[in-house]
């Protein structure tokens, strides 16, 4: 047969096949109509009229078949032998209803593209004279327009056959002609300038309100409620458009953005509009699938009329429309807005203005949309009906995000408004009725609930504190402790001191202390005067701190005398000088006054001061202490410096709770291991940490590298979003009975306004909610944004800027309540908790600090050289970001910008890249293209380099390795300083402490300044390492067992790169699978399985240099084992030639990369069998394949299932037990093969906790099939019986072991990794047969008529006659003095629950495994030669 | 009375309504998909112009991509054509 022409798909076709891979075996692509035809049909005319027509219909002549890289290609392939369904259903009672539920049916089976057909006819007789004619058709193959040509074509069709007429042509055009169109365009100027539209319009990316709040990919059905407008609305709809100069179909898109807006609240709505695409194209004569989507943009306010937002629809409608060819997709692609929550547009209104006037052989037909296509969110489909009874309104709903009452009520909402609209088009939104009838008001509001008390004055609380117990220890700072007593009188005496100056109420006073008693004194200080305090960091450039006492002018500066010379033109109040203090108490500040300025960062180019009132202080600390539980035995380590406000929360909330405030010391974060030893020693209770440092804790604490010491009872994070990998972690190391608040909030609201609790044993994996507001706090949620409200908002920002528009009343609520925006993109849940999803604006945080571009962006462009600059923040691949600067400068180095911005910004606000552009990119109205910006260097997930030069050590790479993956740079160099690539501190604390865990030794941040290149740290390590094995305390978490192999430490750290990357959609039904191994006992029998269990394309990977040669060793194989195929599943077999001892597996890095795209699945079964080589000679077929293959894997996060060997695990004389877990070294490894298998599975726990998904399954003795008896000859116990059993001896080699029949094995294996219902893992112990006694087997060897002493291993070892045979291995195993204790193989119980809970239902079962399994083996054994037969014939019972 | 015949002011001033421009600014040269026509305003001018007695189809229209093409394909589809001035 000649290979099928294949031709690339058309853009349209494109994106659904890719929507289809998201869900094979989804039927949603399903389109379908049916025509009921009024009058008879002749239904044989009728069924030759279709068969003509599906011939002329390119289209549906097709199958899609992606290639080895994925691309997906379009064959010729004819429909062949295809039929139409025909049934007369007017016997039943209701033939209308059963020809609906037979189409229902239909529509419900997915359609297979690589086989096809895509479209399928029915004609079914419903009454009398009535036949409805059903014609469905995958979306690929055809859009609505197409299905109308289609339609057309055989109403034409039959009326001439039936006629008896010659059929006219058909006038289609050609798919080429389409393709060809296509292809011109995408090359046009007209393309260009459609593309810079879309862009353009679209460059702020909308956020897309929708009732649900949030998206879900389509689901394979959809809720319909259809409704028809009776002809005297229809015709009301269309007057009241032409009086308002627009269409109905924008009259109802009008009211359908004015609903959204109502049901939302959301001030702008952006709806998806199905385009046909085809004007002056030749796809009007074509069937095909071209249609698109354009994303419609209509702002909405309560103020608005009809007639405004009719006419807003209809500019932005006919502006966007002579953009229409512009793909959707590509749009998509080029904002950013795929994956996760992030859209382009919502709910669709599909305006179908076709009147089909279709007329077979002279009768009246009408037309029924069943189905247009998967539904994302709502879909509203409006038909003129041709029939004159008006209009046809179908809304459609994804049953994932509505229910069915929800969508119904959205639509009769939706009719109502329409009704009320058109009667009066010029009334306001907010005069019209309209019932909400999705259960959502305009705005979600959350409320915290009432404070648990009235909020008092923190000053009161404190002095009250001292007042009752004095003596309690208010601040403990090191050595130093301060009394509640003690703090409160040296405060009185600075605000004294400060009265004295005249400083008091109205003023601010700047703060310039490090973290400390006198630092906490000192703020009580100026509040008891009366003034504000302005916390300034002491250590910032000096630029930045001018800048920031510019913006507070504050009346004073408290600091100590060696900063005194930085401020020169300021009064100071110097700590560490005798205080003069005024004899009159100051008056103190009242619930108006300021309690404090914080800066930070501006839209506008400049920081920002945040002004908080003692009443949001107040407030904040009455909710924030109850919900976190604080009590005066608390003792709470103060981790931030006063200029962020997470200072604000552990300085009050500690003190107004009467509890202790545990300084931090600066070195107390040296290592996390050092920090939580510290914690431990200090007592602390609870932790505020920034969510920066909490990530890094929660991975020491979740490897065993440090643990969280049992003094803390409450965690606090906060400051950016936690990662659901960290969270999970935490929660399996730590538990749940240890509190984790989630803390979400802007210093515009006082520190925290929401909180989650983490540690909520109900919370689903990967969920991390940012909670619910604090109590006395709201939020309110609009077009997803969220808004807070309530007595912790700030006064508002210091001076002038436009950022103070942020806080404002809220018309959306009732009574206008002030608000804050906050910028931040929320989603609320059902459970009432808010979810963080994303910026509406530029702004990002880096290591916990907000960053907003244009502040950075004016700081670079005080550097002379520079021209212009653009900032952004480019995601890296776990979660975080790295600030990139694009300039356009006249000659400078990069280290000099860095220099230049750190005299003038904090770390965090320096760029980790500078790149040099000849220009910015532009977008068509001017604004700096950020998004192109962003897409300039996709951030590289660093897989580390193959080619890497070999004079690298590995311990060089392990640390280049981790800078590239935390700097995100493709190349790090050994000699690379990198803090000149960028690095920051904190990204020297996640250095160190990845680093330590992947050493399993302590790393200091320190070093890494000392040490800052790879090189030098390399040797710095190296001698550190020699010295501390001396110490006698030198306690190394994974100090390796004695005696093992030095290089078998460093084989088990798995290079940092290799980490999920894209997400897969999980395919139940793999279409190729790699396997490796495949012409081994175990593999043979897994590649027959593997056959049978899937319809996938299995490659093999085999030792060869050739194609002929691998296919031929595998059909050897196969043959060997006794495995038939049949020609068809043959084809199925790919043979590659490869070998996994070499680096790249042997392969070219093109074949890499095409295996990495295109498997579904990897089965690593090969392994170097030998009982008796050494590590050493075993780690690069056996330890390093599995490396290579777990990077492959990681490249689009495959599955990689390993066979493994209960022979890793200790035996029992070690421990009782084989867990079904991963296995810590122990010193039961002692041979090579079992030493290769184990540190095999170390690096696949690491890759499974890196969130790969690997299964590990160790075997045990692997028998023959139990139906054939078969033996492995290369298995040990075989070995040893064909040795001992010619000599009338056996050795006493173990008391029993497990025992697995192959075929039994397999089948359990593969439904293990493949059966998605089969839950467990990743470790599975394939131990649930009981186990096989040895004196048993010689029993049984001895019935079968061998006569065989029994012997002990040494003593047999000495009697057996020497022997050149093929036991000799086998012999030169026994003869290394060590292994005489062979009680040692024995294993203790051997837990096998997750095989036993995954094969459960499946059907799998093995027949016993015993005696008549034994004596099948030596059956094989005397047929093939290996065993002579018994002297009393023994296997005669046996009938062969 | 029946529908008067089709004439170029008349076509021009239905395109204008759809364009919302005065009818002496519509430009015959321009195309269809540039004005920002979508296919229901292109159904109601073709509903208009086949009630006046022009045997013409979507596809015809829609494919055409300059008014100018249009009223000569609408000057020839006229029943009785010979009325339409030009």
């Amino acid at each position: 047969m000649p290979t099928p022409e294949r031709h690339p798909l058309l853009a349209a076709q494109e994106g659904i096949w890719t929507g289809q891979q998201l869900d094979v075996d989804s039927p949603a692509y399903n389109t379908a109509e049916y025509v009921r035809v009024h009058g008879p049909v002749d239904t044989a005319v009728f069924d030759a009229a279709l068969h003509h027509v599906v011939a002329e219909a390119e289209a549906l002549h097709a199958t899609f078949v992606a290639d080895d890289s994925g691309r997906p290609w379009q064959f010729d392939t004819p429909a062949g032998d295809w039929h139409t369904h025909i049934a007369d259903l007017t016997a039943g009672p209701y033939p209308h209803a059963a020809a609906l539920a037979w189409m229902d049916q239909d529509m419900a089976r997915p359609v297979d593209l690589t086989r096809g057909p895509v479209f399928g006819h029915a004609l079914l007789r419903t009454a009398e004279d009535e036949y409805l004619w059903y014609h469905r058709v995958h979306h690929i193959a055809l859009d609505g327009f197409g299905l109308s040509l289609v339609a057309r074509r055989v109403a034409q069709v039959y009326t001439a056959l039936m006629a008896g007429e010659p059929v006219p042509d058909s006038g289609f055009g050609t798919l080429e002609s389409v393709r060809a169109e296509e292809r011109a365009y995408r090359d046009s100027a007209r393309h260009a300038k459609d593309h810079a539209y879309w862009t353009d319009r679209f460059a702020d990316r909308p956020p897309v309100a929708t009732p649900a709040g949030r998206s879900a990919l389509p689901a394979r059905t959809f809720h319909r409620h259809a409704t028809d407008l009776a002809p005297a609305e229809a015709d009301t709809l269309r007057r009241v458009a032409r009086e308002l100069s627009v269409t109905w179909s924008e009259v109802v898109l009008a009211v359908t953005a004015a609903h959204l807006h109502r049901v939302t609240g959301a001030p702008e709505t952006v709806l998806s509009l199905p385009a046909m695409g085809r004007l002056g194209s030749v796809s009007l004569r074509v069937p095909a699938m071209v249609r698109n989507i354009l994303p419609l943009r209509v702002a909405v306010t309560a103020d608005d009329s009809l007639r405004d937002l009719a006419v807003r629809v209809s500019r932005e409608l006919r502006a966007g429309l002579p953009h229409q060819r512009h793909r959707y997709e590509r749009l998509r692609r080029d904002l950013r807005l795929v994956g996760g929550q992030r859209r382009l547009s919502g709910p669709g209104v599909n305006i179908m203005p076709f009147a089909y006037d279709l007329r077979f052989a002279g009768h009246r037909s009408t037309v029924h949309n069943v189905s247009a296509g998967p539904v994302d969110d709502l879909a509203l489909n409006v038909y003129d009906r041709s029939d004159g009874t008006g209009l046809r309104l179908a809304l459609d709903a994804n049953p994932d995000l509505y229910t069915e009452g929800e969508a119904a009520g959205f639509q009769e909402g939706l009719l109502n408004l329409l009704a009320e609209a058109v009667t009066a088009p010029d009334r306001r939104l907010r005069e019209m009725d309209g019932s909400t009838p999705l259960a959502v008001p305009s705005a979600s509001v959350l409320d915290g609930g009432p404070l648990p008390a009235p909020a008092r004055p923190v000053l009161s609380l404190i002095a009250g504190h001292a007042a009752r117990r004095g003596g309690a220890i208010a601040v403990e700072d090191g050595d130093r402790r301060l009394t509640y007593a003690e703090l409160f009188g040296a405060a009185r005496d600075i605000a004294r001191s400060l009265a004295a100056r005249g400083v008091g109420r109205g003023d601010v006073v700047a703060v310039v202390l490090p973290r400390g008693a006198d630092a906490v004194t000192a703020v009580l200080g100026v509040l008891l005067s009366g003034a504000a305090y302005c916390p300034l960091d002491p250590k910032a450039p000096a630029d930045r701190t001018a800048q920031l006492l510019a913006d507070a002018t504050p009346a004073l500066v408290v600091t100590t005398k060696d900063r005194a010379p930085a401020f020169p033109d300021h009064t100071l109040l110097l700590l560490d000088q005798p205080i003069t203090a005024d004899v009159r108490a100051p008056s103190g500040p009242g619930p108006a006054d300021l309690a404090y300025v914080l800066h930070t960062s501006g839209s506008t180019g400049r920081p920002k001061g945040v002004e908080i009132g003692h009443a949001a202080l107040a407030h904040f600390v009455a909710g924030a202490s109850h919900r976190y539980g604080l009590r005066p035995d608390d003792r709470v380590l103060q981790f931030a410096p006063l200029h962020f406000d997470t200072s604000v929360e552990e300085v009050f909330l500690t003190l107004c709770t009467g509890a202790t405030l545990v300084i931090r010391a600066d070195d107390m974060t040296d290592s996390v291991p050092r920090f939580l030893d510290e914690c431990a020693r200090l007592r602390v209770s609870v932790l505020d940490l920034p969510t920066a440092y909490w990530h890094e804790t929660a991975y020491a604490v979740s490897t065993g590298a440090a643990a969280l010491p049992s003094c803390v009872r409450t965690v606090v994070i906060g400051g950016e979003a936690a990662l659901p990998e960290r969270v999970e972690r935490w929660r399996k190391a730590v538990g749940t009975s240890v509190a984790l608040l989630n803390t979400y909030g802007p210093t515009e609201a006082t520190v925290v306004a929401t909180v989650a609790d983490l540690h909520d044993p109900a919370l689903l994996p990967g969920d991390v909610p940012i909670g619910r507001p604090l109590p006395g706090t709201r939020a309110a949620v609009l077009g997803g944004e969220l808004y807070l409200l309530g007595d912790a908002l700030a006064h508002g920002y210091r001076g002038e800027t436009p950022d103070n528009v942020r806080f404002g009343p809220l018309a959306a609520l009732p009574g206008s309540p002030r608000a804050y925006r906050t910028g931040d993109l929320v989603r609320l849940g059902e459970d009432g908790q808010l979810r963080f999803v994303g910026r509406a604006d530029d702004e990002f945080k880096i290591s916990g600090h907000r960053v907003q571009p244009a502040e950075v962006e004016s700081a670079l462009l005080t550097h002379p050289g520079v021209r212009e600059a653009a900032v952004v923040g480019q995601p890296l691949g776990d979660g975080t970001r790295r600030l990139v600067a694009h300039l356009v400068a006249d000659d400078v180095a990069p280290s000099g910008i860095r220099e230049h911005l750190r005299a003038m910004l904090p770390s965090a606000m320096t760029p980790s890249a500078v790149e040099f552009l000849d220009r910015l990119p532009r977008t068509a109205s001017g604004k700096i293209d950020r998004i192109a910006l962003s897409a300039l260097r996709a951030p590289a997930a660093a897989p580390s380099e193959p080619g890497f030069p070999s004079a690298v050590s590995p311990l060089e790479r392990t640390i280049t390795g981790t800078w590239q993956q935390l700097l995100g740079i493709a190349a790090v160099a050994v000699n690379d300083d990198v803090f000149d690539l960028g690095a920051q501190s904190l990204q020297a604390i996640q250095a160190a402490n990845r680093l330590g865990v992947e050493l399993g030794r302590d790393v200091k941040v320190a070093w890494l300044f000392q040490h800052p290149t790879a090189a030098a740290l390399a040797r710095f390590l190296a001698e550190t390492e020699t010295q501390t094995a001396g110490d006698s305390d030198g306690a190394q978490p994974l100090t390796p067992p004695s005696g093992l192999p030095p290089t078998l430490f460093a084989d088990t750290v798995l290079d940092p790169g290799i980490r999920p990357g894209i997400d897969r959609p999980p395919h139940h039904t793999p279409r190729r699978i790699l396997l490796t191994g495949a012409t081994g006992f175990v593999g043979a029998h897994l590649l027959a399985e593997l056959l049978a269990a899937t319809a996938a394309e299995i490659v093999c990977m085999i030792r060869a240099d050739t194609v002929p040669e691998a296919a031929a060793r595998i059909a050897t194989a196969l043959a060997r084992h006794g495995i038939t195929l049949d020609e068809r599943t043959r084809s199925r077999v790919t043979a590659l030639p490869s070998d996994l001892a070499r680096p790249h597996l042997g392969l070219t890095r093109d074949a890499l990369g095409d295996l990495a795209a295109t498997c579904d699945a990897i089965f690593h079964n090969a392994a170097t069998v030998s009982i008796l080589r050494d590590y050493a000679t075993l780690r690069a077929a056996n330890t390093e394949s599995t490396r290579q293959l777990l990077r492959l894997a990681a490249v689009r996060t495959t599955p990689l299932h390993y066979v493994s060997t209960l022979s890793v695990a200790p035996p029992a004389s070690r421990s009782p037990e084989v867990p079904e877990a991963f296995l810590p070294p122990h010193d039961g490894l002692r041979y090579g093969y079992q030493q290769s298998k184990w540190v095999s599975e170390r690096l696949l726990e690491q890759a499974a906790g890196r969130g790969l998904p690997v299964t590990v399954h160790r075997l045990g003795r692997v028998v023959g099939p139990s139906g054939t008896g078969y033996v492995n000859e290369h298995d040990f116990l075989w070995s040893v019986l064909r040795a001992g059993i010619p000599a009338g001896i056996v050795p006493e080699l173990f008391e029993d072991e497990v025992w697995t029949p192959v075929d039994f094995a397999a089948r359990s294996l593969v439904h293990l990794s493949l059966d998605p219902a089969a839950l467990g893992g990743p470790v599975f112990n394939h131990a649930t047969l009981p186990r096989v006694r040895l004196a048993d087997v010689y029993d049984w060897v001895a019935e079968y008529g061998y006569p065989v002493r029994r012997l002990p291993l040494a003593r047999w070892r000495e009697q057996l006659p020497g022997s050149a045979d093929t036991a000799a291995t086998t012999l030169a195993f026994f003869d290394s003095a060590e292994q005489a204790t062979a009680a040692d193989l024995r294993l203790g119980h051997v837990q096998a629950d997750h095989v036993r809970a995954g094969l459960a239902g499946s059907g799998i079962t093995c027949p016993s495994v015993g005696r008549d399994l034994v004596r099948r083996h030596l059956d094989h054994c005397v047929t093939t030669g290996l065993l002579p037969a018994p002297a009393g014939g023994g296997r005669s019972r046996q009938p062969s | 009375m029946p529908e008067p015949s089709l004439t170029l002011d008349s076509f021009r001033a239905e395109l204008a309504e759809c364009l919302f421009l005065p009818a002496d600014e519509v430009d015959l040269e321009e195309s269809p998909l540039d004005a920002g026509l979508d296919s229901l305003r292109i159904v109601t001018l073709l509903e208009r112009w086949q009630a006046a007695g022009v045997d013409v189809t979507f596809v015809e229209l829609a494919e055409r991509t300059t008014f100018a093409q249009w009223w000569e394909l609408l000057t020839t589809r006229q029943r009785g054509a010979g009325h339409a001035d030009t």
